[in-house]
């Protein structure tokens, strides 16, 4: 795929759903990418992608949701698929997920911690609250409602208030333009209000960052704290964007990562990182 | 001390740091030295001004690429910006407005151009010649800027031109250009923004284009009275601000390296502002590049295109073959006379200027030791240079990002250096070759694959003598100041102080 040359695809039926990976094979530190709801790989990732195959062997899923029941645990089924197959657990294994990928993630690491040495969580919570509830609710009803402004809303929910206030007139417009809505999302966002790994995140032993958006209403910046606390060992970045992190500042998404990755993040385990002014 | 033994030899003025030049870089340490609370420095200017670039380059339409609230100290944010990209005149005046009040003023020497530099190893000192002094100086920094000298292309009888003829660096305001038959050559990002200012006075207005550029939209707007006092009000606003512009630039590093996917986007970008701003197809033709975007400097500007399509303009593609008198002679034999040429022609790069006048150990030249290309550790200390920084040196430039971040990280790591040599009783510091060589191959293997050596094109980031990347760093900003920031001793040879030395 031209978004990461010389990447090999697979599909593996994994229960009741197909899950497919990219790998572009490289013999450098491999990074496992999970994309969030209503996402692929190339979707949330295709910022990201390009900055971290310098350094990376880049393996991205695009995850499988079964035409009903959707549970946490398909998806954690598919991520060890897709390591087992493609040999890349273990200890020099980085895995990144965003969003509902990063709440799979996480229950991945806390279950089988024998294939994760590092974990990345963009945007990632324990439980949903009341605020998130209200917001999914909304979603719902004009889901349901088959509602012309669903697009607006979901845009609205899911960038920052000072990117979006930002955009032009036709960038806004393009941002319309690429929100799908489809009975995956419906099925991904039924998951996300009552998805639970509060019992699940307290079992983490990996190196963790967390990163967390300042203007996220979608996950707002507090689950990051929740999280920095839950996790054994843990640190956390909060920076000025909304829930699409990755879109709004990707760079400075990989910068957190890369550093990471290479055990290079200043040294603020257990801590919040601030990001030095530039 | 003070020696004046020879009657012809002026007095060596002793002095702890001399840094050579007072734009962003000159200013930028020095200010560094002062906050820290330094006062033993000198700063010799070769002008009768501070501001380096931003004094020099004041041609008409003169303004910067990179928004003016990122393309400033971060110790000094300036809330009187008045537009997202500030033009010439404010920028110098910044700089004049930062040396006068971080009390920098007093320790600039005015009108004294370096001229050599030497290193005495019997004394472990340097002495530097300037134009009316002499000096002994403990630690060398240069900071003479990687665009401050005009590069004057071989045109056969430019030297004999019967019109006016200048570079755009070196304006001559005395000439009144209205009403005149002018011509600019070049077509690089001093030009594009000389052009709509000239046309809108010459009589006929020739550019002489010798490869076309990329020029993409320039989003550039006043900011209201409101919006200026609110960044005095809540300086906070500024620092986020800055914040947004570097993290959204460093997205663009990626395109450099090459990413056909990413290429095409920012491709489409340029062609797209072409084709909505230029209607005829030869026009059109003629201003569509013939490499890759990004290996030449991406140009930003809304008037460039619009000003070449004035009736007073003409654009000629054809070559200069040679000047006879007034006249341009093109490769195909016909002819423009001029009253005025403009020479938009860039800046010695690659083979800096300051390197011919600087010698260090066994009477090396820099310029020597660089003759097949420069290279440096950290990309401030050379190896046979001791105690020489070197700012804005090898593989400081950047095509996508603030080069104020870059000369910030040398400062703190100038800082650090002399911090150290402090602090440890250091009295002579040379980076060795090893950890030159290793730093310059690393640099080296990460230039590989992009742009500027795949795009197929000729460019001032590539040394022409050993085909390196040479001016540039190849990297994301920020990966330049997490490498490049805290001084680290270990590559260095460190001489202790004889004094240190006795009490131990």
């Amino acid at each position: 795929m031209t978004l990461l040359p010389n990447a090999k695809t697979r599909e593996l039926r994994v229960g009741r759903a197909t899950v497919s990976y990219h790998d572009n094979g490289s013999d450098q530190p491999a990074v496992l990418l999970v994309h969030g709801t209503g996402g692929t790989m190339e979707r949330h990732f295709g910022r990201l992608i390009p900055m971290l195959a310098a350094r990376n062997r880049v393996l991205g899923v695009d995850l499988g949701t079964p035409d009903v029941g959707l549970e946490l645990s398909d998806f954690v089924a598919q991520l060890v698929a897709v390591i087992e197959d493609s040999g890349v657990g273990g200890e020099d294994l980085t895995v990144v997920g965003y969003s509902l990928g990063a709440v799979a993630s996480a229950a991945l690491a806390a279950g089988r911690p024998d294939l994760v040495g590092r974990l990345v969580l963009v945007n990632g919570w324990v439980r949903p609250d009341a605020y998130q509830r209200l917001r999914n609710s909304i979603w719902r009803g004009l889901y349901e409602e088959g509602s012309e402004h669903l697009k607006a809303f979901t845009v609205f929910t899911a960038y920052g208030r000072g990117f979006l206030a930002s955009r032009t007139p036709e960038e806004l417009d393009a941002l319309l333009s690429t929100v799908n809505i489809d009975e995956v999302r419906s099925a991904q966002m039924e998951l996300n209000s009552r998805v639970d790994i509060s019992h699940q995140v307290t079992r983490i032993t990996c190196p963790t960052l967390l990163i967390a958006g300042d203007h996220d209403v979608t996950v707002p910046a507090v689950h990051g704290y929740h999280l920095l606390g839950a996790i054994g060992e843990s640190q956390l970045a909060v920076i000025p964007t909304g829930h699409a992190a990755l879109i709004e500042r990707p760079a400075q998404v990989y910068s957190l990562i890369d550093q990471f990755v290479r055990g290079a993040l200043p040294a603020t385990t257990n801590r919040e990182y601030v990001h030095p002014a530039v | 001390m003070t020696t004046n033994n020879v009657l012809d030899i002026p007095t060596e003025h002793d002095v702890e740091i001399l840094i050579a030049g007072s734009g962003f870089a000159g200013l930028g340490i020095a200010a560094a030295l002062k906050r820290s609370g330094r006062e033993d420095f000198v700063i010799i200017e070769r002008a009768g001004d501070v501001g380096g670039t931003w004094r020099d380059n004041r041609y008409p339409g003169a303004a910067c690429d990179v928004p003016s609230h990122l393309y400033s100290f971060s110790f000094r944010p300036n809330p009187q910006w008045s537009r997202v990209f500030s033009p010439q005149a404010e920028i110098f005046g910044y700089l004049r407005e930062t040396a006068r009040e971080e009390g920098l003023l007093p320790h600039v020497k005015f009108h004294e151009e370096l001229l050599q530099a030497e290193w005495i190893e019997s004394d472990n000192s340097w002495r530097v010649r300037t134009s009316s002094s002499v000096y002994r100086a403990r630690v060398l920094i240069t900071a003479t800027g990687h665009l401050s000298d005009p590069k004057m292309p071989a045109i056969e009888g430019l030297d004999g031109f019967t019109g006016t003829l200048f570079h755009s660096a070196t304006w001559d305001e005395s000439i009144d250009l209205a009403g005149k038959r002018v011509g600019v050559v070049g077509s690089g990002a001093s030009a594009i923004q000389i052009i709509p200012e000239l046309q809108k006075t010459a009589e006929k207005l020739v550019v002489f284009q010798r490869s076309a550029a990329y020029v993409t939209p320039r989003h550039d707007r006043s900011y209201s009275e409101a919006e200026k006092r609110a960044f005095k009000r809540a300086p906070r606003l500024i620092s986020q601000m800055r914040s947004e512009l570097f993290w959204a630039n460093e997205a663009r590093f990626v395109e450099r390296q090459a990413v056909p996917r990413l290429l095409d986007e920012v491709t489409k970008v340029a062609l797209d502002h072409l084709a909505a701003q230029v209607t005829d197809p030869q026009l059109r033709a003629a201003l569509t590049p013939n490499y890759r975007i990004g290996c030449k400097r991406i140009l930003k500007s809304n008037d460039f295109y619009p000003a070449l399509q004035q009736d007073n303009v003409h654009l000629d593609t054809r070559g200069i073959a040679r000047i006879e008198g007034s006249d341009i002679v093109l490769a195909d034999g016909s002819r423009h006379e001029l009253d005025v040429l403009v020479m938009a022609t860039g800046f010695e790069a690659s083979d800096l200027p300051i390197a011919h006048r600087v010698v260090g150990v066994d009477d090396t030249l820099l310029a020597d030791q660089w003759k097949s290309g420069m290279q440096a550790y950290a990309t401030t200390s050379v190896h046979n240079f001791p105690n020489l920084f070197i700012m804005n040196g090898p593989n400081s430039g950047l095509g996508h990002n603030s080069i104020i971040y870059i000369i910030e990280t040398q400062v703190e790591y100038i800082m650090g250096a002399l911090d150290h040599m402090d602090a440890e009783h250091v009295e002579v510091i040379e980076v060795t070759a090893e950890a030159e060589e290793a730093y310059a191959a690393d640099l080296d293997a990460r230039s590989q694959g992009t742009v500027w050596l795949t795009g197929g094109c000729e460019n001032w980031y590539v040394d022409p003598r050993n085909g390196r990347l040479t001016t540039v760093w190849p990297d994301f900003a920020h990966t330049f100041r997490e490498e490049n920031a805290v001084f680290v001793a270990s590559p260095y040879v460190l001489t202790p102080k004889m004094s240190a030395v006795a009490a131990t």
